[in-house]
């Protein structure tokens, strides 16, 4: 083997720096059932540093025909303790906990308990603890995944106060090539480039960058134009005549590629409304706020050099494209001493800020507290952070385009929906409405109401009998089950009879089973959230998946 | 007393109590001529049903295990390859301690250790699935591959087809159809599809949907290198052969590899270029591909979920194509991949090529080769009257002469009728191509 690092496949994806954040992370599993252990299993692996697991139940015979982590000898056992021991055999890594307590208890007598998580998941929670749940999680600044699976049929909702990321991975990213506002350095390099000069060879003409013929046809665009972008059809046209003047021969690829990029050089400098949004409010931010992370006190740094300059600190990055070698280096190397510029002014904002230099935050007086920049420092610890890591500050401004923050509801708010929430619903519903096909809305419908059912009636819809499958027996729950719908969706200001029959009788089918197949595919998509949440990288669900494993299908639901 | 019989019969209905819930009721979106619920659906499922994973790496464990719980029993998988410590951030059947061992043993192991007590028994087969012929395949019910290649999938998809009978009518013999289920996954994204030979588009009508790898033109990597990946690839291909031409570079091995990367560094840092790292050079010499658990398993689950279905008429059939995106939010898009008129394996027909009449044979087999939606890698091409070009090594010696000669010789030497009919056949897969050329 040509390394000994069994974490090489996905630090590929996530970096050392994800690495370490799933390293430091604590999580909370309420549930060791199916869904619970397909979840962590694919967190044991990747290498979370802890995982504690709570659930009161004691392993059934039941349980070994789909939960792949309790054996044959552990029947009678601790379900939470079982799984735990299975799981941690995954990965010497990762150490556990099990609890052997019912949630309802845990809430009630120690809800402080939950205050030591990164993250918590509820898996197969009834609707009332895990509500329950979410408000601890809002009030501890926690991120929440609440898990649930019945037969087919599955749903995905994520909580989080606050989240930030700077690290989206949007691969369409436009990318910060500053066609249409040279900063100096990059513009005089541009222009020193003499492309129409007879004694620049043909090699080199047909390697000269597309950024360096961009910025030059746009020079001398805006020397007949009043110093314009190019804007209409016309103005386009003359500009591609410019880049073809240049051009010697239609085997230059630089020019293809010129050509292919040339939309770049009319859209003058923008920062994203969502970027400057977040830049807003972390000008707000001072030093003595509690959710103060080094996420807030780099934006407001950020945001300061963005009112000073008007732009944002430069990415840096220059994509590939046919060039030399030395014109290549060069530009890239332009790139990057302004980007590095950029984070040095940047670095000094935040430095000030930290020291309390700058004359407003007054967090000179901070108590000790070292933040890696990945750890959201929460409000129990009101302590301020004293150094941030540099490599945080780099990416950031590396990123600065591109970042993203994120609030959701929590569960309780979902039980009361606002207008926006019902609007949501509702757009879902007239599709479901036009194209049965396109919607799973009536999956979540149906859902709410086998919650009411089982709140109301003390049982899961269709399950009061294992062996006795005759529709007579199941008739009665189906009836009561619509009864339970018609409420739901009436609340939600939908037609009664918004949720078929079909939906109703299938749920009651089900009798609350557990698929294994269900369980591994929520615990898969929970998994890839919970990374998401911990390391910061990539835009996590919003909010809400509906998982229709009768037809492979699954929909995204705001709610 | 675990893996007697007697036991797991008596005791077989209460581990299943959550599987018997929907194996023993009625569904509204189950079809109702098909699905018989009760237990004789269980029995099928238990005693009768027999299912080969292709592949025991990421997407594999997890199908075993899926499969397992599932209610399947009589369960064989098949893999080559022997364990490597990268893969135990997913492969979750495999410790460290079995580096080195094949994986579809140790993986078979770990299910039958588990799961035995329920009448699951996983049997393994270290070997190429080109090993085996029609009569292993045909034995199996449902086929379902976790596989990380395309020359793979594309062999197994193509088999299946050249396995079905067809009546007097032209009309199938739905015993000879075999359902593949196939799935792939690439760092937070994956597909799953269901191919059902004939009835639904297969594998090769999507291959050019492939993006072809990633090739650096030579002059680039030779002349003009920019990325660090340009200096790592010149290394591999030029230098390597040229400091050790007898010697076939080993990527498992940490000498070969450290190698490389000193090479690979210094051509960089004579250019100026940076990021040269060990890791980057690893990733471009092995063209490694992410992955981590949490996909596998989505994917892993949502085939199993489809061979439950497809076994038991339990559900509804994912028709036909599964795509999951975990890269922005969550995204699954699901439609039916539509069949390609002219597909190489399914459709049948007859592809038409037009070619000038000066066109060599070599330049007729380049353009076999480079045809995005044939990808073929060494064809052999027959005509009724003689044979136009083997490609086997032991045979070839006899056809070389041919290359260079135009279809228009051929034609004339008699080797080869204008507007004929031409079989070509590809050691990449058992599918034969029916090609037609008219000459321009
Ligand atoms: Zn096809």
């Amino acid at each position: 083997m040509a390394t000994d690092d069994k974490y090489d496949r996905q630090l590929r994806m996530w970096g050392p720096h994800g690495q370490k954040a799933l390293a430091e992370a604590s999580v909370c599993c309420v549930g060791s059932n199916a869904i619970a252990t397909e979840t962590l299993k694919n967190l044991v692996l990747p290498g979370v540093a802890h995982l504690t697991i709570v659930d009161e139940a004691v392993v059934e015979s039941a349980d070994l025909g789909q939960n792949f982590f309790v054996e044959m000898q552990d029947v009678g056992h601790s379900r939470a303790k079982a799984a735990l021991k299975h799981l941690l055999e995954l990965n010497p890594d990762v150490k556990g906990e099990a609890v052997q307590q019912s949630v309802t208890s845990l809430l009630e007598k120690d809800e402080g308990f939950f205050q030591q998580f990164t993250l918590i998941i509820a898996a197969q929670t009834p609707q009332r603890d895990a509500v329950a749940l979410c408000e601890l999680c809002h009030r501890y600044n926690k991120a929440f995944i609440h898990l649930r699976g019945v037969g087919f049929i599955g749903t995905i909702r994520l909580f989080a106060r606050e989240h930030a990321v700077i690290e989206t991975k949007n691969e369409s990213d436009f990318g910060d090539l500053r066609l249409t506002e040279p900063f100096k350095e990059l513009k005089s390099y541009a222009m020193s480039v003499d492309v129409s000069s007879s004694s620049m060879d043909e090699v080199k003409h047909a390697h000269v960058p597309y950024v360096v013929i961009l910025l030059k046809a746009l020079e001398q665009f805006r020397n007949n134009y009043n110093g314009r972008l190019p804007s209409t059809a016309e103005e386009k046209e003359t500009f591609k005549q410019f880049i073809l003047a240049m051009r010697r021969s239609d085997k230059e690829v630089n020019f293809d590629e010129a050509l292919k990029h040339m939309f770049k050089a009319f859209k003058a400098y923008t920062i994203d409304s969502s970027v400057k949004a977040i830049l807003d409010d972390a000008k707000s931010i001072s030093g003595h706020e509690p959710n103060n992370t080094a996420f807030w006190i780099v934006a407001k740094a950020v945001a300061q050099f963005e009112s000073a300059c008007g732009r944002l600190p430069l990415s840096g990055t220059l994509p590939d494209m046919t060039a030399d070698t030395d014109s290549f280096i060069k530009l890239q190397s332009i790139y990057r001493q302004r980007a590095e510029g950029d984070v040095a002014a940047v670095r000094a904002s935040v430095s000030s800020f930290l020291s309390g230099t700058d004359g407003d935050s007054g967090a000179g007086t901070a108590v000790m507290g070292v933040i890696n920049g990945m750890r959201d420092i929460n409000e129990t610890h009101h302590h301020h952070p004293t150094k941030i890591d540099d490599e945080y500050i780099q990416r950031f401004c590396k990123h600065a385009h591109s970042i993203a923050l994120f609030r959701y509801r929590t569960l309780a708010e979902e039980t009361k929906p606002d207008t926006a929430m019902k609007d949501n619903i509702r757009e879902s519903y007239d599709e479901f409405t036009a194209d049965e096909t396109s919607s799973e809305v009536p999956w979540y419908l149906a859902l709410a109401a086998w919650e009411v059912f089982r709140e109301e009636k003390g049982y899961v819809a269709g399950a009061k009998t294992d062996h006795d499958h005759s529709d007579d027996t199941l008739a009665g729950d189906v009836e009561a089950l619509k009864g339970c719908a018609r409420r739901v969706c009436t609340a939600l200001d939908l037609p009664a009879d918004a949720v078929p029959d079909k939906y109703l009788q299938e749920l009651v089918r089900y009798g609350g089973c557990e698929l294994h197949t269900t369980a591994s595919f929520l615990g898969g998509v929970a998994s890839q959230e919970a990374v998401k949440l911990i390391t910061k990288q990539w835009i996590p669900l919003q909010n809400t998946l509906i998982w229709n494993g009768l037809h492979s299908r699954g929909a995204v639901l705001e709610l | 007393m675990v893996g007697d019989g007697d036991v797991v019969m008596s005791d077989g209905a209460d581990r299943h109590k959550h599987l018997c819930k929907v194996l023993y009721r009625k569904s509204p979106f189950a079809d109702e001529d098909c699905f018989q619920p009760g237990e004789e659906t269980r029995k099928y499922l238990q005693e009768e049903c027999k299912v080969l994973v292709i592949g025991a790496g990421g997407l594999g464990c997890e199908i075993l295990k899926d499969l397992a719980l599932s209610g399947f029993r009589d369960i064989h998988v098949i893999d080559m390859d022997t364990i490597d410590i990268t893969n135990l951030n997913r492969q979750f059947l495999f410790r460290s301690r079995d580096v080195g061992r094949p994986k579809a043993d140790v993986a078979a192991d770990f299910i039958n250790r588990r799961c035995g007590h329920m009448g699951v028994n996983v049997t393994p087969h270290n070997c190429k699935i080109q090993d085996y012929a029609e009569d292993f395949y045909s034995q199996f019910n449902v086929i379902i591959a976790g596989l990380d290649n395309i020359t793979a999938r594309r062999w197994i998809n193509s088999l299946l087809h050249t396995m079905v009978e067809f009546d007097e009518d032209e009309n199938p013999d739905g015993s000879t159809i075999k359902p593949l289920l196939d799935g792939g996954t690439e760092g937070l994204k994956g597909q799953s599809r269901v191919i059902i030979p004939y009835m639904t588009s297969c594998f090769d009508c999507s291959l050019d949907s492939f993006p072809p790898q990633v090739n650096y033109p030579m002059c680039t990597i030779a002349e003009t290198p920019r990325l660090p990946e340009h200096c790592i690839e010149y290394v591999l291909v030029v230098e390597w052969d040229k400091h050790f031409p007898n010697r076939k570079l080993n990527t498992d091995s940490p000498q070969d590899m450290k190698w490389i990367f000193d090479q690979a560094k210094e051509r960089a840092d004579t250019f100026g270029i940076r990021g040269v790292t060990y890791s980057l050079t690893m990733g471009v010499v092995k063209r490694i591909i992410p992955a981590v658990a949490s996909t596998n398993a989505l994917i892993a689950a949502s085939l199993v979920n489809e061979a439950l279905k497809i076994s038991t008429y339990c559900g509804p059939v994912l028709n036909t194509y599964m795509m999951y995106m975990g890269n922005e939010g969550v995204y699954i898009h699901t439609f039916e991949y539509e069949k390609k008129d002219d597909c190489l394996v399914c459709s049948g027909t007859i592809r038409n090529l037009s070619m000038p009449a000066a066109t060599s044979l070599q330049g007729l087999i380049d353009s076999l080769c480079a045809d995005p939606s044939l990808k073929l890698q060494r064809p052999s091409i027959t005509s009724d009257k003689a044979v136009v070009f083997m490609s086997s090594p032991l045979l070839r010696k006899d056809h070389e002469y041919k290359l260079p000669m135009t279809l228009r010789q051929l034609v004339d030497e008699g080797v080869l009728g204008e507007n004929e009919v031409l079989i070509v056949t590809d050691p990449i897969i058992p599918s034969k191509l029916k090609i037609r050329i008219a000459l321009t």
